[in-house]
Formats: C-alpha cells, structure tokens, sequence
C-alpha cells in the first residue's frame, strides 16, 4: 500500500512537472537559506559563549562623561588596579586577565625570521577559560613562568609545518626569549581577544600593594557564582575607585559595571571594542529567515494542496467504493512526504555546494557539530511531519466536508504571508540596489592622494618613553629610494592607512591657537608632521597658496576641512598657529591649504589637519613600488629594517595600504553580500508563492475564463484579469517595501562619514523587477489558462 | 455558411482511441435553424464544439463564411469565433460574480465596445427578452428560465450570425423551454443561423432541419 502510494506520488509529479518543480526547487531554497541564516544568526548568538561556566564571568568595563556630556566607554581596565581589587573582594572567586601587547619584535626561531602581531598576554587559567584543546604540550605545564608560549594550530603549521614545535626556543635577536609550551586547536572566530599566541602575564603585574605611576591596561574577567553579588562587587569596586584615585589615571569620575561574558559581544559605543553586529540585526536576520522558511512551507502547501484539488473527483470516486477518511489521509501523507523529502534531499546537496561559498561571503566558518547537524535533520523532518499532518488531515476532511468558511480563512492567511514576503522581497530588492550602488561609490571613492602599489613601514620606538629613539630618517629614506624596484617614497609621523585616529597611529587632537597673540581663536586640529615632498609625490593637489621652500621651518599646511571648519569667512594664508602659552616667537604660519586625503576609511568623519613640516624624526615610510614587483621590493626592505632594528629601535611593522582599505570595508561588504543574496532568494520564493496562489485563483476560476473565452476574451483579457487582483499586492507591498529599504539604507548609509547619496534611480529598476516577480508567475498561468480548452468545464452532458 | 468535409474527431490517451466524429459531411445555410440530435455520446457536443471553433477537428474541413478554419491560430480563431458565433448552453454558464447586466456586458467589453454604446445595446436586448427588471440581479437571484435568457442576451448582444445552443432547454421546465424556442424562433426569423442540439423531439420540431446522428455519423438527415 505504501509503495504504491509512493508510486502514485511521483506519479503525479511527473505529470505536474512544473508546479511541483517550483515547489520543490523553491523549498529547497529557502530551506538551505534558512540553515544559512540560522548558522549565521547562531555565530553571532553564541559569540563568547564557549568560554568554560560562560554565566559565571563577568568583564570590567569602565564608564565616564567627556566634557561634551557624552558617554564614555571603555573595555580595557587598569591591570594593577584589578590586581589590588580582587584580592579586596571575597566574592570575587576567579580572574582572567588578558593584555595585548605588540612589543614582540625581532623575533626567530632556528634562524627563521618570526612575526607576531597578535599576541597577548594572560593569566595561567586562560587554556581553562577558553576551553583550548591542545594538540601538543603537557597541560600542567603550559603557563608556567614568562617564557612559555602556547600557540594556535595555525601558527604552528605556518611556521613549523606539521611538525611538533613544543620545546622550540624563540629568540629575540640572538638571546633566548620564549619556549614553546604547547599548541592548542584553533580557537572559534567568535570568540573575543582570540590570538595565535599567548604568553604569561607577569604576575608583578598584577601583585602590587600600591597603585603605581603608570596604570597598563587590559581585559579583566571576574568569576562571580552568586548572580546576587553583581551589583555588591560593582558597589565594592566604585566605591574603592571613588575612594582612592591613584587606582585610576584620570581626574575624571570613573564608573564600573560588570558585564555577562555572553553579553559583551553586543555592547556598543566601547572605545576599542565596537561589536560587529548588534543583536537587534541578528533577531531581524533571524525573523526573516522564520519568514522565509514559513513562506516557503506554505507556497509549497498551496501547490500540493492544488494538485488534489484538481483531483477530487478522483477522492470521491475512491471514497464511492469503500475507501474510508483515514485511508484518503495516508495516501495524501504519504505523497506529501514524498514530495517534501525530495525537497530535503535536493536542499542537502544545495548545502552542499553553497556552504562554503557563502561562510567564504560572510567571512567565517564554523563546522557544524554532531549535534546541530542532527538538529537540523530533526528540525527538518519535524517540520515535514507536522506540516503534512496538517496539510493531509485539513483535505482529507476537507474532501467531506468542505467549507466556504475555511476556504476564506485559509484564504486570508496565505496571502497574509504573500503580502509579508512580497514586501520584504521589495525590501530587499531594493535594499540590495541602493547600498551596492553606495558601497560602490564608497569603495571606489577618491582617497585624495597617490597610494596605488604602496607599502607602509614604520619602526617602533617605546611610546611614552622620556627620550624616545629615532632613526635618522633622511639617511633611510635615502637607502629605501636605492632599492631596485621603488619607484619613489614618503615619509610621515602618521599612518597613511589607519582605522582608528589614535597614538598607534599618531593622531591626537591638538588644543591651539589660530590667529595673533591677542584675540585669538581657540581651536582644535591633528597636527601631524611629513616632509614637503609629501604633497608633491602623494599627489595632494593644493587649492590656495604654496608649498613652502625647505628653508622655512616655521610654515604648515592645512588641509580643506580645517578652512571649512575654522576659517571660512578668510584666508587662512599667513595666519599664525601656535599651542597655547607657547611663547612669544613660537608659532607656525599657513602656507597652503591642501584638499582633504581620506588617510582613514570613509566611516571616519574627515578631521582638520596641519602638516608640520618636519623632514627628521618621521617613522613612516611609504614605497610604492614598479607594478609587480611587490615582493621582491618588500623582501629587500624588511631586510633594512631587520638591519637598522638593532641600532636603538625596537623593530618595524608593514602593511600594503591597498590591502589595509578593502579589509576596512568588509563588514560593509559583507552586509552588502548578504542582501543581494536575500534579494535573490526572496525573488525566487515569491515567485513561488504567487505561482502558488494564482494557481490556486486560476483554478477556481476556471469556469469563468472559460466563459469569458467563449465570450471572445483574448490571452490579453485573462492575463489583465488575473493580474488585476494583483495591483493591490503589489501597490503595498512596494510602498512598505520601499519605506523599509529606505531606511535601512539610510542606517546602512550613516556608517559613512562621507555622504553617500541615495540612488534614486534605481528605484524604478527595481520596481520593475519586482513587476516581473508578479507577472511571471501570472503570466505563466494566464498562458495555460488561455490554452486550455473551455469546453471540458462547460460541458453538459 | 457552413460546409464541412470529411471530418472526423478522434480522442486519443495513452493507450485509447475513442472516434467521436466520423468522416461528416454537411453544409447549412446561412439563415436556416438546424436541429442535431442523437443518443448520448453520438458526437453531438463534439460537433458543436468544433461549429463554435472551440475544439479542433482530427481530420477533414471546415469552412465557416468561407474561412478554411483548420489553418487558423489560436488568436485568429478566438477573433472569428467573437465576431461570428454566439453561444448557449444547458447550464447557462453565467459568471455568478457578476450581475445580469455585467454578464450581458461582458462579449462588448472584449469587442472593445464604448461603455454608451454597451448601455444602449444591453438595454435593447434586455427590453426584447423582458429581463429588463432584474439588471442588477445576480444568476444565483434568478430562476432557471430567466438565466437562459440572460445567456440568450449575452449570446446576441454582438449580433452573430451563428448561434449554438447546446441542450438549451435542458435544464428548464417546458413552460420555460419554450419560451426560449420561441425567442430562438424570432432570432431566425431576424435572420441569424441557429443549430441547436437537443435530445428532445418536441423541441427539434422548431428547426427547419433535423440532422440525426449515432456513432459520430449522420445516420439521417430530415
């Protein structure tokens, strides 16, 4: 019996080849999109999540108002103040410190050079913490005094390939400074302050009596069991804060909270530690692949909902000889079970090959577990089980008795959800246009200088260090230019390329004076230094004055944004500038005004700048190079700088500044992904579910086209009547559809600084395609309506 | 006005062959009222349907006001079908949605008639047929012999030369059946061809002509 139910199934299919193509194509789809979704939406949901006993920790996160009255957060809490206040608090019963530190340079291990740009610094029970799964090392000896360092699987294959690095000596120069303790599996991309090594945090650190002169800062991690003692340990710790202020470094009044680990990740405006996404987006993302999967399931419902309503003759011809409501039952269940298992089968293999793609498209990936995998299967068959219980029980009883009332009600709901995923597919459609135009003419926005096939090299000095040690840069400049293949270099104090104006990147907002001694106007600007050939080379073009001959030592120049913003009424050529109560001689005088460089990506608002000119002491270099020899180049200047590291500096960094913008715009670029892989998939289930549900209209309309047929209606009359129930559809749906996009993109536009204008025009592409989403399906079945012959539904005899 | 030769209709499935017209030959002239009648499954519907250019021939010609129908497409036929043929049937087959007048309006609207012009038209017709007072009735409002003759106006608001009436007393009382022969009766006298099919001798006696048919042939032609 079920075999031959089986078989009447695919049956039927065969003979509605399209319809339950669509259906299983399109359900296929949107169940591979919702898996999609759903491992994304899971990323972001677990993040910090796989931390050992997570509800139990809690980060320091400290709070101040700036002068402005705005808020101030910041996640990094002062190492020796943490060191002092949990020793003082009893229901503190853990701590994890973590501390990043860059100061690892000249490093090599057996002779080969090695970089290390993320480590970090931690307390012993970190590998505990972090769960960390070790492929070599002792556990009991990972962290056991300043040398050791455990490092992640991919660091060690990098270096060492497969083989087993523990017991590795890493030199700093030629003196031992690290021994490779152990290597651990790498750790999952949603997890914070995630690094390929740690070492130990020095426990001097962390063990004062007193509070010192100079607070280091770090992530501080408490283990509090008691929920109950949260708000008791924060009163402790302000209340020590407010008591002693030599615990913190600043006069301004300081506020601490704890945070739940499992909550950090989607705390915003933190100085140093913005969250990729918020959980408001993750819920939206996720509601809208409920919807889609939701949408999908009752497309497909409909269509085979359809398929027995065109054979109902045959349910009563069955039911005339004897077969009972349950037998009709199993034999729609199992078609529907059929149908809907070849949907899964064909959504696994879709899997499959777009897996990869898409984790590649969004930029992580997590293989799935046992367990999910399992649960994705279970919630599969679960939903295939229900539904076709429903689906099958609502007909089988409908074949006897069926109802107006429940025709209407049902009737109600399926275009609810058409109206629902037209307006998001509108949505999206869009959303899709405007912001890959945006991102379009962002990531292709004019920088303002010359930075094509350049590398940024700074050496490092200690910073805030009394007598910081400084290259002669003129002498290196001159042995860059010798290398073969440079084309030509520069040199500044500030990073050409930076996501964050800060002292790593040597940008700080600078109080001065603009104007003469009296009367002047007090100002604010990020005073910079670079030699004059800066411009010149970098190509600035400048809008008024000129640059300044090298005998001038007291001239700057500003850029566009600080005439905008400081002197707009006047020239700002031959003003003075000077830091307040510098003396009497002591100023700089404007030259030239340059016009804005985007040194930073475009989500940073464009600051005033005053280039000082200063031709020594310059610690960045920027090379750009012959096209394609970038390697070759880059091998022969890490070899100087390597060379020049051993005479009082502390060691160089480098990056291509080409690579460092688009890294900047991947979250952007991601989100942008995301859409258009959304707007695609939402074309194509509504296309389904218009097809579905004019299918349906069709069919019940079938007595009256054919009426209409032999009244002389043309293919053109029964297409206009079966598209003129749409025009309501797609009116609203469009407009809430629109409204929506509109303010998404508008949201998506404000992560720019830089204005980025709407696209109107590519509104009526899209109002176009979402046109052809209606009327393909419509048009498919106007077509079949007008081919079939009227005669079989006005018959007599 | 309608001359076929040699046709034939054959149905065919997968696996049966099912010959509902046999090699027919007939020709009828423009103005007469022709009877076709026959056993159930004689091939009666399927020659009408064929006459009305709603179902094609397997074999054979039909030539309608001189137009060799068999070559023509889908949209060509519709056209012809529009402008020549006006249908009725047993069920009526009136759009339940629409009321009286719409279902009238509907061949105008199709023919691309202005919306006064239709008034005018669906007015005169109603008048003649005396279903004036339930314009804006619905068919589920209506009796049965008032619903064939709204089928009846809907057939001639477009004036067509042919009419084709499948079984149009079928479905009604005789009081009601004739009436309706009787309208059809006038609608030949003003000059328009009819051919009706019917099971019904009494009805049949209304035509100028009876053609019998059994097993898709003409087995008589009075």
């Amino acid at each position: 019996m079920l075999f031959q139910n089986i078989r009447f199934a695919l049956k039927m299919m065969k003979k509605n080849r399209i319809s339950f193509g669509i259906a299983i194509i399109g359900l296929s789809l949107s169940l591979v999109a919702s898996i999609l979704i759903l491992s994304y939406c899971l990323f972001y949901w677990n993040f910090d999540k796989s931390v050992s006993s997570q509800s139990e920790w809690y980060r320091l996160r400290l709070s101040s108002v700036s002068s402005e009255g705005e808020a101030v957060h910041e996640s990094g809490f002062y190492l020796q103040t943490a060191g002092i206040i949990i020793r003082e608090i009893p229901q503190i019963k853990d701590f994890v410190i973590m501390h990043n530190s860059f100061l690892d340079i000249n490093l090599n291990c057996e002779g080969k050079r090695i970089a290390i740009n993320d480590k970090c610094s931690v307390t012993s029970n970190l590998p505990e913490h972090y769960k960390m799964r070790f492929i070599y090392g002792n556990k009991d000896s990972l962290l056991v005094d300043n040398s050791s360092l455990i490092i992640s699987k991919r660091f060690s294959e990098r270096y060492f390939g497969d083989e087993n690095p523990v017991g590795k000596q890493i030199m700093v120069r030629d003196r031992p400074r690290y021994v490779i303790t152990g290597v651990f599996e790498d750790l999952p991309q949603n997890l914070h302050l995630r690094a390929d090594i740690y070492d130990l945090l020095p426990t001097s650190l962390t063990s004062v009596t007193e509070p010192q002169e100079y607070l280091l800062r770090g992530h501080i991690r408490l283990r509090i069991p008691n929920p109950k003692d949260v708000s008791s340990v924060e009163s402790a710790i302000n209340k020590m804060l407010a008591n002693n202020a030599e615990l913190s470094d600043s006069q301004e009044k300081k506020t601490v909270h704890l945070d739940q680990i499992r909550r950090i990740h989607f705390i915003g405006n933190l100085k140093e530690d913005e969250p990729t996404m918020n959980s408001m987006s993750v819920y939206a993302v996720m509601g809208i692949g409920a919807l889609l999967l939701l949408a999908a399931l009752l497309n497909f419902i409909n269509i085979v909902i359809l398929s027995w309503q065109q054979r109902r003759d045959e349910f009563a011809i069955r039911r005339s000889v004897g077969s009972l409501q349950q037998d009709i039952f199993v034999q729609l269940f199992t078609e529907y079970v059929s149908y809907f298992f070849i949907a899964i089968l064909l959504s696994g293999s879709l899997y499959l090959l777009v897996a990869k793609v898409f984790h590649k498209l969004v930029g992580f990936y997590t293989n799935p577990t046992l367990l999910q995998e399992a649960f994705a299967i279970l919630g599969m068959l679960l939903i295939l089980f229900i539904s076709g219980f429903l689906s099958a029980g609502h007909f089988s009883r409908g074949v006897i008795s069926n109802t107006d009332d429940r025709h209407k009600k049902r009737a109600i709901g399926v275009k609810s959800i058409l109206y629902a995923e037209l307006a998001i597919g509108f949505l999206f459609i869009s959303l899709a246009g405007v912001i890959s135009i945006g991102y379009y003419s962002v990531i292709n926005h004019e920088i303002g200088f010359e930075a094509n096939n350049t590398l940024q090299y700074r050496y490092l000095t200690m910073v805030g260090s009394k007598n910081p040690m400084f290259y002669d840069s003129n002498a290196l400049r001159d042995r860059i230019r010798a290398i073969p293949g440079v084309l030509y270099e520069t040199a500044t104090n500030f990073s050409v390329v930076t996501d964050r104006l800060d002292m790593d990147s040597r940008y700080s907002e600078t109080a001065l004076e603009l104007g003469g001694v009296k009367n002047a106007q007090q100002i604010e600007a990020y005073v910079v230094g670079t030699s004059v050939d800066f411009f010149t080379k970098r190509k600035l073009p400048i809008l008024s004055g000129a640059l300044p001959g090298a005998d001038k030592s007291n001239a700057v120049i500003v850029n566009q944004t600080f005439v905008n913003r400081f002197s707009q009424a006047e020239s700002p050529l031959g003003k003075t500038i000077r830091t307040p109560g510098s003396a009497e001689g002591e100023f700089y005088q404007i030259d030239a005004v340059v016009n804005d460089a985007w040194f930073f990506p475009t989500h940073i608002q464009m600051i005033p700048m005053v280039y000082v000119l200063t031709p020594g002491q310059l610690q960045f270099f920027q090379i750009t190079y012959e096209a394609g020899k970038k390697y070759e180049v880059q091998g022969r200047i890490d070899d100087l700088f390597e060379e020049i590291s051993g005479r009082g500096i502390l060691g160089f960094r480098s990056l291509d500044v080409t690579e460092e913008f688009i890294r900047y715009y991947q979250p952007d670029r991601i989100y942008v992904t995301l859409t258009i892989l959304f707007a695609f998939i939402i074309c194509a289930v509504s296309i389904m579910g218009i097809y579905a549900v004019s299918s349906l209209q069709f069919y019940r309309q079938l007595k009256d086209i054919a009426i209409r047929k032999v009244c002389g209606a043309e293919f053109s009359h029964i297409l206009f009547l079966l598209l003129k129930s749409y025009v309501c559809l797609f009116c609203v749906t469009g407009l809430a559809g629109f409204l929506g996009s509109y303010y998404l993109a508008q949201e998506f536009f404000a992560r720019f600084a830089l204005p980025v204008g709407y696209p109107w025009w590519v509104l009526p592409i899209c109002v176009i395609i979402l046109f052809l989403v209606v009327f393909l399906p419509l048009y498919l079945n106007s077509r079949k309506a007008w081919k079939t012959n009227p005669i079989q539904y006005l018959q007599s005899e | 006005m309608i001359s076929i030769s040699d046709l034939s209709k054959v149905y065919r499935t997968d696996t049966v062959e099912t010959t509902a017209l046999e090699i027919l030959n007939l020709s009828i002239n423009k103005g007469s009222f022709v009877a076709i009648k026959g056993p159930s499954g004689c091939g009666k519907s399927s020659l009408l349907h064929i006459l009305g250019l709603m179902d094609l021939q397997t074999k054979g010609s039909y030539i309608l006001n001189g137009i060799e129908t068999q070559s023509l497409s889908i949209n060509e036929r519709d056209r012809l079908r529009r402008s020549t043929i006006g249908f009725v049937f047993q069920k009526f087959n009136l759009i339940d949605s629409l009321s009286v007048f719409e279902n009238i309006e509907l061949p105008l609207i199709y023919m691309g008639v202005s919306p006064d012009n239709r008034k005018e038209k669906i007015h005169k017709v109603i008048d003649s047929l005396e279903i004036s007072h339930r314009m804006n009735h619905y068919p589920y409002q209506l009796s049965g012999g008032q619903q064939q003759r709204v089928a009846v106006a809907r057939c001639i608001i477009t004036n067509p030369e042919l009419i084709l009436a499948d079984e149009p007393t079928g479905n009604l009382d005789s009081l009601n059946g004739q009436q309706v022969m009787s309208i059809f009766q006038d609608l030949n006298s003003e000059g328009r061809t009819i051919v009706m099919v019917t099971h019904d001798d009494k009805y049949a006696g209304y035509a100028q002509k009876i053609i019998n048919l059994y097993d898709g042939r003409i087995v008589q032609e009075a």
